[in-house]
């Protein structure tokens, strides 16, 4: 371990490796910021790139563009999420950003990512030895109910009603129908269109309805995102010990996040929802989410980071992708002659070392330019709204079209553009929409393949413990909101504890 | 609290009434398979409906009495409009905004990404603003620069040249 160690070092922190992980980090922090794109179509572009170079230039380049993918900027300071795991930080980040405090949920959201990053890493190399029963022990039950759990812990905390939750979750979920059916390869709901053979797009989706419904709000009133009697206020020590003295919010975003990377295929957008979620049930009484609570920043970014970490767990151990990001680095471990699973681990621990410390450099590349440019940044909220909308609507529409190269990709980004802003007037939460249309197709899939394991007998998803487990957790995420919201109304003061819609 | 006016309470009911029938289209169009394949899409469109029909029922309860809280939405209220010194009627402002967008994608398609990524924005500010025209220019060009670069350039992503400049 620690001769692999002192090799990966050596091999990252030499040149022109360490050129090629700071251009990678580099393109992956503008990546991340543009909405529509991803530090996963990043390390795509990049793959050409790496033709020729040896695996201990490639990985970094790959891993730095991966790894610095970052989105909280805009879904703070402009409420439109830079990828689709971002969502949740826009519940209190941006309401920060409209009270004046926009530098300290910037440097708060990036210390918070840059720390839960170090602690998916440090998972990973901690549990090394006993991940891969973990990992193994998930099967089509549990992917079932993490998919239902993610769906349940939504609607139990939807601001404004069950009911409008509840709307959101069902209106996503049939909107997942579309498209090829999981389980026959059949198609369904596409009303003779090509278009939706594919079902519908997410990142458009994803477009319309935060950064394009945003634009129209801030067209419709022509004012700016702070009012001007609100001083900008904040900066990055305010961040960084805020992240600090919610220590503990921190470190349970960051496990969920790491544990939720550990699961192949459930994504980041899952990990950073359930880590907000369990911020919102879990805080001090009395406490409210939805308004620029710093804890509704904390907790999603530390597992949005944390995850990647996690993610690696049955990647590089078990060769299975947890995520697009971890599929596209296999796939480029691969074209350089190396085998993902138990002889990376074994044989190449030097290359595991430089792909973790990669990782960790362009968290801190990236997380810092946010953190010391959060100031500047921070300008944004006063500028004008007239001027800032056509600049947001631009960039969401050329990253709408960008993503498949398909004008039909604009214009549905438009059609959910219109949708979500007349879900956010009538309060309808229009994050169900995005977690629906991204859980539906998990749980359909395991739920068939589960039914067919047990030959269509329910008891298959109460009789395995980690699935019993989620089971529960599940009746936990529904009671104790229940039962807040009963103590809440029998005294005065309003609802703690709701997300925002 | 505040009231939410007559109009509000329409138009959500109006909203409801397009999802309950999308849920219904879809619900038609289930198309005949195995009772295990057709498990879930029959759950989510039965649960749908049942939920979007209480839902509305919600809305019209709160209609009849009256006195809804209003949710702190991030759109316009009308203290809000009152800071802004606003007076042309939300509708007309929301159409108008919504106008913009539509007109860009058609824009696209008719001159090409370029051309419209310089010009809507510089109408629009035009329009919705009463900002200089030296700021407006540095703007459109600074919009257009940037998507020159980020997308053209650096990714290399063929925007559409638009019907007109097809060839």
């Amino acid at each position: 371990m620690l001769e692999g160690m002192i090799a990966g070092f050596g091999a990252l922190f030499s040149w022109p490796a360490l050129a090629y992980a700071l251009f990678g980090s580099a393109v992956g922090l503008i990546f991340g910021i543009l909405p529509g794109l991803q530090g996963s179509l990043a390390m795509a572009m990049l793959i050409p790139m790496t033709f020729g170079m040896p695996p201990t230039h490639a990985v970094p380049l790959l891993i730095g563009a991966w790894g610095a993918s970052e989105g909280s900027a805009t879904a703070i300071l402009l409420n439109v999420p830079g990828e689709s795991e971002n969502a949740a930080t826009t519940f209190d980040g941006y309401p920060m950003a409209q009270q004046g405090r926009a530098g300290e949920a910037l440097s708060a959201a990036a210390f918070s990512s840059m720390m839960g990053a170090l602690f998916g890493v440090a998972v990973f190399l901690v549990l090394l030895p006993v991940l891969r029963s973990v990992v193994l022990s998930f099967g089509p039950p549990e992917f079932f109910m993490l998919a239902i759990a993610g769906l349940v812990s939504l609607a139990a905390i939807s601001r404004g009603s069950l009911l409008k939750g509840l709307v959101m979750i069902t209106l996503g979920m049939a909107m997942a129908l579309h498209g090829t059916n999981p389980i026959t390869g059949g198609i369904r709901y596409t009303f003779g269109s090509l278009y939706l053979w594919e079902g519908v797009p997410l990142l458009p989706t994803l477009i319309g309805l935060f950064g394009l419904a945003e634009t129209i709000k801030l067209m419709t009133r022509n004012t700016q995102i702070v009012q001007s009697n609100v001083l900008i206020k904040g900066g990055v020590l305010t961040g960084i010990m805020a992240v600090v003295r919610n220590w503990h919010v921190w470190l349970s975003g960051a496990s969920i996040g790491t544990f939720i990377g550990a699961i192949p295929g459930v994504g980041g957008s899952v990990a950073s929802y359930l880590s907000y979620t369990s911020a919102v049930l879990f805080t001090g009484k009395g406490e409210k989410f939805g308004n620029g609570n710093i804890k509704g920043v904390i907790a999603p970014e530390a597992s949005n980071n944390a995850k990647d970490g996690g993610a690696l767990i049955p990647a590089l151990i078990l060769g299975i992708p947890g995520s697009t990001g971890t599929a596209i680095l296999l796939t480029a471990l691969m074209f350089h002659g190396i085998v993902p699973g138990r002889k990376l681990v074994t044989e190449r621990l030097d290359l595991v070392w430089v792909i973790l410390l990669a990782l960790v450099l362009a968290n801190v590349v990236a997380q810092s330019f946010v953190m010391f440019a959060g100031r500047y940044l921070a300008r944004l909220t006063v500028t004008p709204s007239a001027v800032l909308a056509p600049i947001i609507g631009t960039t969401c529409l050329v990253g709408a079209f960008v993503i498949r190269r398909d004008m039909n990709d604009v214009i549905l980004a438009v059609g959910f553009g219109v949708l979500g802003y007349v879900l956010d007037k009538y309060g309808y939460p229009k994050i169900g929409i995005l977690m629906a249309l991204i859980l539906t197709p998990l749980a359909e899939q395991s739920l068939h393949t589960s039914l067919q394991m047990s030959e269509g007998s329910y008891a298959i998803f109460f009789n395995r413990p980690p699935s019993l487990t989620m089971a529960l957790l599940m009746l936990l995420v529904l009671v104790v909101p229940v039962l807040r919201q009963t103590r809440a109304r029998t005294r005065p003061g309003g609802q703690a504890g709701k997300v925002p819609a | 609290m505040r009231l939410i006016t007559r109009t509000f309470a329409w138009g959500e009911l109006g909203l409801c009434l397009a999802f309950l029938a999308y849920f219904a289209v879809l619900a038609v169009l289930t198309p005949p398979l195995d009772p295990l394949t057709r498990l879930l899409p029959q759950i989510i469109l039965t649960g749908a409906v049942a939920v979007i029909l209480l839902q509305m029922l919600s809305v019209v309860n709160q209609r009849f009495h009256n006195t809804v809280a209003a949710t702190e939405l991030a759109g316009p209220s009308q203290s809000d409009e009152a800071d802004a010194g606003v007076t042309t009627p939300l509708l007309h402002r929301e159409t108008a905004a919504i106008g913009w967008m539509v007109l860009y994608v058609v824009m696209i398609i008719v001159l090409g990404s370029l051309v419209a990524v310089a010009l809507v924005p510089l109408l629009a500010m035009r329009t919705f603003s009463r900002v200089s025209w030296g700021i407006i220019l540095a703007v459109a060009a600074g919009t257009w620069l940037f998507v020159y670069v980020a997308f053209v350039w650096l990714i290399g992503v063929p925007l559409p040249p638009g019907l007109l400049f097809d060839r």
